[in-house]
């Protein structure tokens, strides 16, 4: 229950904070992926379970305040999450590093992602040159976004007592 | 908790499997309630900001703003004046015209709108406005400032609207210039890379194109561009933007006009929507 409510509290605040920085031109009009970077936390900190349930939330979240079609962020930020989740026991997610750069290339791959579905679905236009800027902006704000994503979440975690034990190789706690 | 998370992840995956198979009119009216329910928070962070600002431009620009306090009593002042004259105007224009037997010209009614959040996504650009169905605003109405043209209602639900930019890749608008009386369609060009002046910093906006303007039509730079009606969206006569550049077209058979919008795209806090026009005269 703690674990739904920290979910939903960190959804809509990446959410607030996601409309409230402004997309820059100079980067092809990326956002700050707040809300990425909430899945992202959710795969590499807790269960790959989890991480379907933040990116379910945070893509309905995302799909509801723009015109992108319902279901189709979440379905990008629950593939992200799982092949996150799936390199959690080989990294050390308390680094900055590691939060850095899961950040920038998570953001990359959901930007990707999403162009594709609504390109697909002849929603939006954008060339190839301009994608790719897209793309490397979206990387360079979720490389900003991550830490403190990752550092609200754990701290939240923490407040509410959802801080689970990690098996090691060992099975040493 | 092994069967437990499987469970989630099954429940998961149907709940996307039916979210992206749900009818449209569901999912406008799920849009719709989830912007409605999250207005509050918007309004709470924009009132953090602002409070914020103004506190900061207070301690640091104290003697500056009682300067501009002055100022703008000053003009407040002035603007009263104006407005008791021209109201003696509007009354005498009404006496006249009733006595010449003219009708009424088109009276728009606006409603002022507080600009509570962006697209979210960057793929559009769009403005939530904190007004829906409830306050009477509906799809296809205009937006403007009192510089120009902004936009028209994409959707509305309860309390809130989505404002569909006119820069957008997928914004039209039937024109006409005002000097020449060239009718044409004006397109948004979505965000440009340069950083030219009238490109703003954070939310630079390439100028409009403005196509299918005949090819024997006299069209100069700074010729204003205005919305013709024709469209059946836009009321006739709103300021759309000034021409800046003019070509022809690759088939040569019309003439392309680039068109900076007239209105501040950039930092808009407070926009109208032209609620109802009452006829022409």
């Amino acid at each position: 229950m703690t674990t739904a409510v920290s979910m939903i509290f960190l959804v809509i605040g990446a959410g607030v904070m996601q409309m409230l920085f402004p997309a820059p031109a100079a980067f092809g009009g990326a956002q700050f992926p707040f809300l990425a970077c909430v899945v992202i936390y959710y795969a590499l900190n807790r269960s790959t379970a989890l991480a379907l349930a933040a990116a379910f939330t945070a893509g309905f979240l995302h799909d509801t305040l723009s015109e992108i079609p319902l279901g189709y962020s979440a379905v990008c930020l629950g593939i992200i999450g799982w092949l996150m989740g799936l390199t959690r026991d080989l990294v050390v997610t308390e680094s900055f590093i590691t939060q850095v750069f899961f950040g920038a290339v998570g953001a990359m791959a959901f930007t990707f992602g999403l162009y594709a579905l609504l390109a697909g679905a002849d929603l939006v236009q954008c060339g190839f040159g301009r994608l790719f800027l897209k793309m490397i902006g979206s990387g360079i704000f979720g490389a900003v976004s991550a830490p403190p994503v990752f550092l609200a979440g754990a701290g939240l975690d923490r407040l509410l007592g959802n801080i689970e034990t990690r098996k090691t190789l060992e099975d040493v706690e | 908790m092994r069967r437990e998370r499987k469970v989630i992840v099954c429940v998961v995956c149907l709940a996307i499997v039916l979210v992206l198979n749900l009818p449209a009119s569901c999912v406008r009216e799920i849009k719709g309630e989830t912007r409605d329910s999250f207005v509050p928070f918007q309004n709470v962070m924009w009132l953090v900001i602002r409070g914020g600002g103004d506190f900061l431009s207070s301690v640091t620009n104290a003697r500056g703003e009682l300067e501009e306090k002055k100022e703008m009593e000053r003009e407040i002042a002035f603007l009263n004046e104006k407005i008791v004259s021209l109201e003696n105007a509007a009354r005498e224009n009404e006496i006249l015209r009733d006595k010449l037997g003219f009708a009424s010209r088109d009276e728009r009614s606006l409603r002022l709108c507080e600009v509570v959040g962006r697209d979210i996504s960057g793929w559009w650009q769009t403005l939530t406005l904190n007004a829906g169905a409830h306050e009477g605003v509906k799809e296809n109405m205009a937006v403007i400032t009192s510089e120009g043209l902004v936009g028209h209602v994409k959707s509305v639900s309860r309390h809130t609207a989505t404002v569909l930019l006119i820069t957008d890749q997928t914004s039209r608008a039937a024109c006409r210039l005002s000097r020449s009386g060239a009718f044409g369609v004006i397109r948004g060009a979505g965000v440009a890379l340069s950083g030219k002046h009238r490109l703003e910093m954070l939310y630079s906006v390439r100028p409009c194109v403005m196509d299918y303007i005949p090819s024997d039509s006299d069209v100069k730079p700074n010729d204003q561009v205005l919305t013709s009606g024709l469209g059946g969206v836009y009321p006739s006569g709103l300021l759309v933007g000034y021409v800046t550049a003019i070509r022809p077209s690759p088939s040569a058979l019309y003439q392309r006009a680039e068109v900076v919008p007239a209105a501040e795209l950039r930092s808009l806090k407070y926009v109208f929507v032209v609620m109802e026009e009452d006829g022409e005269g």
